[in-house]
């Protein structure tokens, strides 16, 4: 049987799940929960300001106790006055809005845009949506809904994500998230930590890329799934949820804070920097180019290799060609580990990198 | 949006059609219909108009920034806040700034003469006894004039997502608040579209940003320029003016790899976007390092992050002979006003941090001569229920919000100010949420009447405009007709 994937009224406008009131009444679920203690001295955290590991406490005299009406009118409570009371509140709370109807669709249309393209037809999501409420896919998984073994297989091996023949469709793929592409190009180089605790610190990366873990500006993710940008993508009324965050200024600074990964590693101010990542004025992690270096002679094989580790070996003829016509320029006189960086540099700057399709 | 290339009327046309598809009937008609006469009658414009949107990102408690102090208005306003002191949410009286209108002192106002700002907003009382700053109430998005009755009897087609953050938000900037969303596109948008020939010599666009993508500045073929209050953004060792000097093979690899032919949208609206931002911020920086005072962000690093944005806003105004701007249009935001958990503690704060900000870049514009060329406004997502919550206050809908500028008939209180007793009001929903009496249309109106969109093309970039009347179209509220 088809899954429902979408709603809409007689004017072709989304009906919406919620509303205020349902917020307000939910609102009065999370009370009662206060930052855990201070874990004192550890040897495997540098950061002891705050207690970010361990659960919240919960304080019994905070919390609203009295029952709340859930999304289809039944009661959620009233529980126990206890400590215990307060955690089946919550809990009965996120299991109600885990098992909504709603959720394996939505759910699916977000894994799919992060993980694969930013247009799934609506056969890709269902197939997701199906693994996710089913918890199998293709025999494997928990069987438990929201198994997530289940849910990103189905989202990886779907013929949408994987056929070869997708390569001829320009409406295929997606713009990657910009932490993914620093990243990326932190882990293709075996990033080292020169700090005590290992410690990879990017400084201010949400101001720089409008991106960085836990720093979402509102419940409502860095942008939203339906955005769509000037141009042939709207034109096509199709989205690209990751250019709401690519502008004049993020375009820039992530290009420059891609540079300066490349060429000195998390760098602060006064490292004679593209654009400063780091905390202060050193460097503290730097990306290992010892086998590039060794390969750096012949320059075809070096772009190659680059081609292979940042573009999964789909550079265009014509952009290997400007490359490597830049990197060979006499003047420059580029050897070694110079001419590695130089055309990782360029390479960050072409749309193999950036995007997916 | 291609910078450097100004579209032709039959690409213009044609780009507008084709957003327009799968969009409500509305907007298509709106969009194909409407955009073309603005390109087509183009007009020599000489002088020089900017807005400015201050945006209160989260809603301001704007019943605590525009206080009634007539004793027994102040006496209705204490009580619907809870008091003075403890959890009560009241400003006390003697603190408040005093400004008088005569506007509220009738009855189509509010009845009586005497009002006060908020404490922390000392400047406001300064323009506003000058005559640079009205204030507007009780305004927020409507579809058409809605009364109480008909709220409550569900005759009147309500604003889509009534009281949540981001339907508010994209409502004040789309002005399209029966359709969800941002398929509308922003009213500013609209209005580069219509004036596009305002700036002709320009390649930077008419918008410009200081707080990233937003709704407002994006019309169906324009997009703001973002700019960052630190200072220009370069893409190092390209330009002639980097920090690290230019690298000239680098410079022409990176126009090759964004000039080639992209098959994916996705890679061609990124090689695009990015050739964009490059040219733009070459000129940009050109433009501001030839200023006789180059901008220093430096100087301004340790400030509050509104004083570094409109100080940024003064130094591209002071540049607008480089840039060749007649027209431009500026979006910033505050953050920070959804105060569920505190009210007045943070919003202190924040009025500190906005009175301070203001101040100097009036004082930056009028030491440009530009007071009569500029136009300061406030948005924000909707004022606050006036009843606590116990600790704060919840959303709401109509708020009260301030025009700057020398152009306008200033130290005044425009539209109505409602009547904070909850007992028989005729604008209470219940808590203290109070119907809007003057809608973001007639507001947003005023302001695009001054900056010089034609009355026929008004209904383009102001949807809604003609569900109101108003005795002087050219002036809906009467603030800027001089």
């Amino acid at each position: 049987m088809k899954m429902e994937l979408e709603k809409l009224d007689a004017n072709g406008e989304a009906i919406p799940t919620y509303d205020n009131d349902d917020i307000f009444e939910f609102a009065k679920v999370f009370t009662g929960m206060r930052r855990p203690l201070s874990r004192g001295p550890d040897t495997n955290i540098e950061e002891l300001s705050n207690n970010y590991i361990d659960p919240m406490r919960v304080s019994i005299d905070w919390h609203d106790f009295d029952p709340k009406t859930l999304l289809d009118g039944s009661t959620l409570g009233p529980f126990n006055q206890t400590a215990n009371g307060v955690r089946d509140d919550i809990a009965g709370l996120l299991d109600h809005l885990f098992n909504h109807s709603n959720v394996p669709p939505f759910f699916a249309r977000f894994m799919i845009q992060r993980f694969t393209v930013s247009n799934p037809s609506p056969a890709y999501i269902e197939a997701v949506a199906q693994a996710f409420k089913t918890g199998l896919y293709d025999s494997s998984g928990s069987g438990d809904r929201g198994c997530m073994e289940a849910t990103i297989k189905a989202v990886l091996l779907h013929p949408e994500a994987r056929s070869s023949s997708l390569a001829y469709d320009p409406m295929h793929g997606k713009l990657r998230e910009p932490l993914i592409r620093l990243l990326h190009v932190a882990r293709a180089f075996e990033i080292t930590s020169l700090r005590t605790y290992g410690w990879f610190y990017f400084k201010d990366l949400h101001n720089i890329i409008l991106q960085a873990p836990y720093e979402s500006p509102s419940v409502f993710n860095f942008y939203r799934p339906d955005y769509a940008p000037n141009g042939v993508i709207g034109d096509a009324a199709l989205n690209a949820p990751e250019f709401q965050i690519h502008n004049d200024v993020t375009a820039l600074q992530l290009s420059n804070a891609l540079i300066t990964l490349i060429v000195h590693g998390i760098a602060g101010s006064g490292s004679n920097n593209y654009g400063n990542i780091g905390q202060r004025n050193n460097i503290d992690s730097v990306l290992d180019f010892t086998y590039e270096d060794s390969i750096s002679g012949n320059t075809s094989a070096l772009i190659d290799h680059l081609d292979l580790l940042l573009c999964a070996g789909r550079l265009s003829s014509e952009n290997r060609a400007t490359i490597q016509a830049a990197a060979d320029t006499p003047s420059l006189n580029l050897t070694g580990i110079n001419k590695v960086k130089y055309i990782a540099g360029l390479i960050i700057l072409t749309p193999e990198f950036n995007t997916l399709y | 949006m291609d910078l450097k290339q100004k579209i032709s009327r039959r690409q213009f046309i044609g780009q507008a059609n084709c957003a327009a598809v799968g969009t409500a009937s509305l907007l298509s008609s709106l969009l194909s219909l409407r955009l073309t006469a603005g390109a087509a009658s183009a007009s020599n414009f000489t002088d020089y108009k900017a807005l400015v949107c201050l945006f209160l990102n989260g809603g301001n408690d704007s019943f605590n920034m525009l206080i009634p102090r007539q004793q027994s208005a102040y006496n209705e306003y204490e009580q619907v806040r809870g008091g003075v002191g403890g959890s009560g949410l009241a400003i006390p009286r003697a603190n408040l700034h005093q400004i008088t209108s005569s506007l509220q002192n009738t009855p189509a106002g509010a009845g009586y003469s005497d009002f006060g700002i908020h404490p922390d907003l000392p400047y406001l009382k300064t323009l506003y006894d000058q005559g640079d700053l009205a204030f507007v109430s009780n305004v927020g998005s409507l579809i058409e004039p809605t009364s109480l009755v008909q709220y409550n009897d569900g005759s009147k087609p309500l604003p889509e997502g009534l009281f949540s953050h981001p339907d508010h938000q994209i409502h004040w900037q789309t002005l399209v608040p029966q359709v969800r969303g941002t398929a509308p596109k922003g009213w500013g948008g609209r209005m580069a579209e219509v004036m596009s020939h305002a700036n002709q010599q320009s390649n930077i666009s008419m918008n410009i940003s200081l707080s990233g993508a937003n709704v407002l500045q994006s019309g169906t073929t324009t997009v703001p320029y973002i700019t960052d209050p630190g200072g220009v953004i370069e893409l190092n060792k390209y330009g002639p003016n980097t920090s690290l000097g230019q690298d000239p093979i680098l410079s022409l690899a990176v126009d090759d790899i964004l000039g080639h032919h992209y098959q994916s949208i996705y890679s061609k609206t990124l090689a695009q976007a990015n050739r964009n931002s490059i040219d733009a911020s070459v000129a940009f920086k050109t433009a501001l390092d030839s200023l006789s005072t180059p901008f220093d962000p430096s100087a301004i690093s340790s400030e509050t992050q509104t004083y570094k944005r409109l100080s940024m806003v003064s130094k591209i105004m002071e540049a607008r002979t480089a840039l060749s701007m007649n027209r431009q249009v500026f979006f910033v935001e505050r953050g920070g006003w959804d105060h569920h958990n505190e009210l007045l503690d943070p919003q202190s704060g924040l009025f500190i941090e906005l009175n301070e900000a203001i101040e100097i870049f009036w004082t930056a514009i009028q030491s440009m001569g530009l007071e009569n060329n500029v136009v300061l406004y406030t948005a924000s997502d909707f004022g606050r229920t006036l009843t606590s919550n116990g600790s704060g206050s919840d959303h709401a809908w109509g708020g009260n919000h301030f025009i700057i500028s020398g152009s306008a008939n200033g130290g005044e209180i425009y539209g109505k100010y409602p009547d904070l007793a909850l007992d028989n009001s005729s604008t209470d929903l219940g808590r203290g949420r109070i119907l809007p009496t003057t809608s973001v249309d007639a507001y947003m109106a005023e302001l695009a009447n001054w900056y010089g969109v034609p009355q026929s093309e008004i209904s383009t970039v102001i949807p809604n405009i003609n569900n109101f009347s108003f005795s002087n179209p050219n002036s809906p509220l009467g603030i800027l007709n001089s």
